[in-house]
């Protein structure tokens, strides 16, 4: 009980306190790994950055000048942002049926959130472009429905279907991990003390699961933020995202120091919304997510 | 406890009345044809083993658990269709079920705001609950940050607040360690007392029970077996069941041989006659109560008004206020006697004789489900 009066960094500072104190040899690999394939080559696309083709910022005031660039930055933002809403809105009552359903209804449910998973990325995507082709299935089933046809493979909207169910499990298991540790004597509590049931909700039950909503949130937001089959494969050039400009820059143009600044600023902004979501969930102990 | 503060209190407690109450999963009788009837004010304890069905009772009350038949009243209106948020009684859990995220005075607050009640007036009421159960000066702090006694009593402020005319408390200090859980007892006593609310308790706890309650209903196997004050269910336990749950008993199984016209029965028992006065009906079970039994030297003459028979001491434990004997019957019944602390201890194995007097027993019927021995 007293480790919750804990600020939110004493407690991350402790844990890690923790872990290396129990698993100091066990860690080992695991660190080696780390600082030869992430930290090495992270610190050297930072100096590239600044140092190719000559030492300077010419990447930064290259990136900033054109339109384009900040077009598709903004545009990878709001895509990664969409599909973290739409992903909490189809998780949230998932995760919830899930932590009331009996043992049995809760192993299909979690086996089907599970299952894309398990299958390859792949394969998924280009089953998405089978069906979002605009004489695909869903297409067929608007128009019998006299919705009439909707441009969906080669638009933003075709990439943040695709992107949201790829993404769904990570919303999914941060919010079933914390509903399932909710009691329901809460919402007695609640409907004993007068309230209807859709105040129980949005007053007790809401405010309880918020850790489960950030920790999804964010993960949904920043996995989408890097995302690169798919918006390659369902989108096309017209609403390209930021990784496909930095491949394009690399792989394409071998403007190592241009795609080393895009890669920067990606960090960057993304290091800033984690800070001010941190910000914003202050108090919120997100360390009710732990399993998931 | 703020006798001196009265405030309007013209509010009395609500009738609760059970008739035919069942509620059913799949084949399993949670709760079996309950007729109950609590009047105003009564504080109400249900006791019971676990799975009794006491919790499912108040379950249905409340309103969380539906009704498979029977009707409910609370103050005279049925309620078997009403939801729980219309109910307007008080709840109290085992695990005090305080929303986290607010604080206690938010958590006190929560009830208020739900009945669309004016900030000035909101403030008054909870002053003044918060006065009632002892919290000043923790209204801000968050639920975590309470010991487990200060949470429950904000779980009773909450649950006070707004003056429900029933409060519904469902073993709400099982979760407490001894002491603190006997000081909260006296203070619900007092709280009740002060609101006039008819409460109605769930308890697995015969002391709390017996300490607390006006009545006691006692709850087996999804049935109410008995409803009476503590001292009615401990000396005139109707049930077996209700004879061997609460309190220790010593059991003299015999075979019933006639019964007098001034209500004095005969029971043979290892070929001894005992003899039992005030006996309403027959049965061949004897239920007598330690502290009412006593141990005699062997051979010793029995006065006009007792009933003797052979017994060897097994066990023997001095508890400060009394010694607690174990004894074995003639036909191996193994039993309990309580003597004062100044009487000489007797030795394991000596054979006595059991004595007591012939008002002092029940004769009750075996049935298929007796307790275990508590």
């Amino acid at each position: 009980m007293t480790s919750t009066t804990l600020t939110q960094r004493g407690r991350a500072a402790s844990a890690a306190r923790n872990l290396v104190r129990v698993a100091k040899p066990g860690l080992l690999p695991g660190l080696l790994l780390l600082v030869l394939f992430f930290l090495y080559p992270l610190a050297e696309m930072i100096r590239i950055s600044f140092a190719d083709p000559q030492l300077g910022l010419q990447n930064y005031s290259w990136f900033f000048s054109s339109e384009v660039n900040v077009a598709v930055t903004l545009r990878t933002f709001w895509t990664a942002f969409a599909v973290a809403l739409i992903c909490l809105l189809i998780a949230y009552p998932y995760a919830y049926v899930m932590s009331t359903a009996g043992p049995r209804l809760r192993t299909i449910l979690l086996a089907v959130v599970l299952t894309p998973l398990w299958t390859s990325l792949m394969v998924r995507t280009l089953a998405w472009i089978v069906l979002l082709q605009d004489s695909g299935i869903i297409n067929d089933a608007l128009e019998a429905l006299h919705v009439g046809r909707v441009p969906l493979i080669r638009t933003t909207t075709g990439v943040i279907i695709g992107m949201s169910q790829m993404l769904l499990p990570f919303m999914v298991l941060p919010l079933y991990s914390v509903m399932s540790k909710i009691d329901p004597k809460y919402l007695q509590a609640a409907a004993a003390l007068g309230a209807r049931p859709l105040t129980a909700f949005f007053k007790v039950y809401l405010p309880m699961t918020k850790a489960g909503v950030f920790a999804g949130s964010l993960t949904v937001f920043v996995l989408g933020l890097g995302f690169y089959i798919i918006p390659a494969l369902l989108g096309s050039p017209r609403n390209t995202m930021l990784s496909a400009l930095i491949q394009q820059q690399v792989g394409g143009l071998l403007q190592w120091g241009r795609g080393s600044a895009m890669g920067v600023i990606l960090l960057v902004s993304t290091i800033l919304v984690l800070a001010i979501c941190l910000r914003l969930t202050k108090g919120v102990r997100l360390g009710n997510v732990g399993g998931a | 406890m703020n006798t001196h503060h009265t405030p309007s209190r013209n509010r009395r407690g609500a009738a609760i009345e059970l008739e035919g109450v069942t509620k059913t999963y799949g084949d399993l009788y949670a709760a079996r044809d309950i007729d109950l009837k609590i009047e105003p004010g009564e504080f109400v304890t249900f006791l019971g083993p676990s799975g009794s069905g006491k919790t499912t009772t108040l379950n249905l009350i409340a309103g969380f658990t539906s009704l498979t038949k029977g009707e409910i009243r609370i103050a005279n209106s049925q309620v078997q269709d009403t939801p729980p948020h219309k109910r307007n009684l008080g709840m109290v859990f085992q695990s005090y079920a305080l929303f986290p995220h607010m604080t206690v005075w938010q958590n006190i607050a929560f009830p208020l705001r739900q009945r669309r009640i004016d900030r000035a007036s909101q403030a008054d009421q909870i002053a003044e609950v918060v006065r009632l159960v002892d919290l000043g000066g923790l209204e801000n702090r968050y639920p975590h940050e309470l010991s487990g006694g200060q949470q429950q009593r904000v779980a009773i402020a909450r649950a006070l607040v707004y003056r429900p005319n029933v409060l519904l408390l469902d073993e709400p200090l099982g979760a407490l360690d001894k002491k603190l859980r006997e000081s909260l007892q006296s203070e619900l006593r007092k709280i009740h007392t002060n609101v006039g609310s008819t409460f109605v308790f769930v308890t697995h706890d015969q002391e709390e029970a017996l300490s607390l309650s006006d009545r006691i209903a006692i709850f087996n196997r999804g049935r109410v077996e008995q409803v009476g004050t503590g001292r009615e269910l401990y000396e005139r336990p109707q049930t077996l069941f209700v004879g061997t749950f609460l309190g220790d008993s010593t059991i003299i199984h015999g075979t019933p041989t006639k019964r007098q016209n001034d209500n004095v029965a005969v029971l043979s028992f290892c070929g001894v006659q005992v003899r039992v006065a005030n006996a309403t009906r027959m049965g061949s079970m004897l239920l007598v109560r330690p502290e009412r039994l006593d141990l005699a030297p062997r051979g010793e003459a029995a006065a006009a008004d007792e009933n003797r028979i052979p017994v060897t001491v097994t066990g023997r434990a001095y508890l400060g206020s009394d010694w607690k004997y174990e004894i074995e019957l003639a036909d191996g019944t193994q039993g309990a006697v309580r003597l004062p602390p100044d009487r000489a201890p007797y030795d394991l194995g000596t054979e006595l004789s059991l004595a007591w007097k012939v008002t002092s027993g029940v004769l009750l019927e075996p049935d298929e489900t007796s307790a275990e021995t508590q």
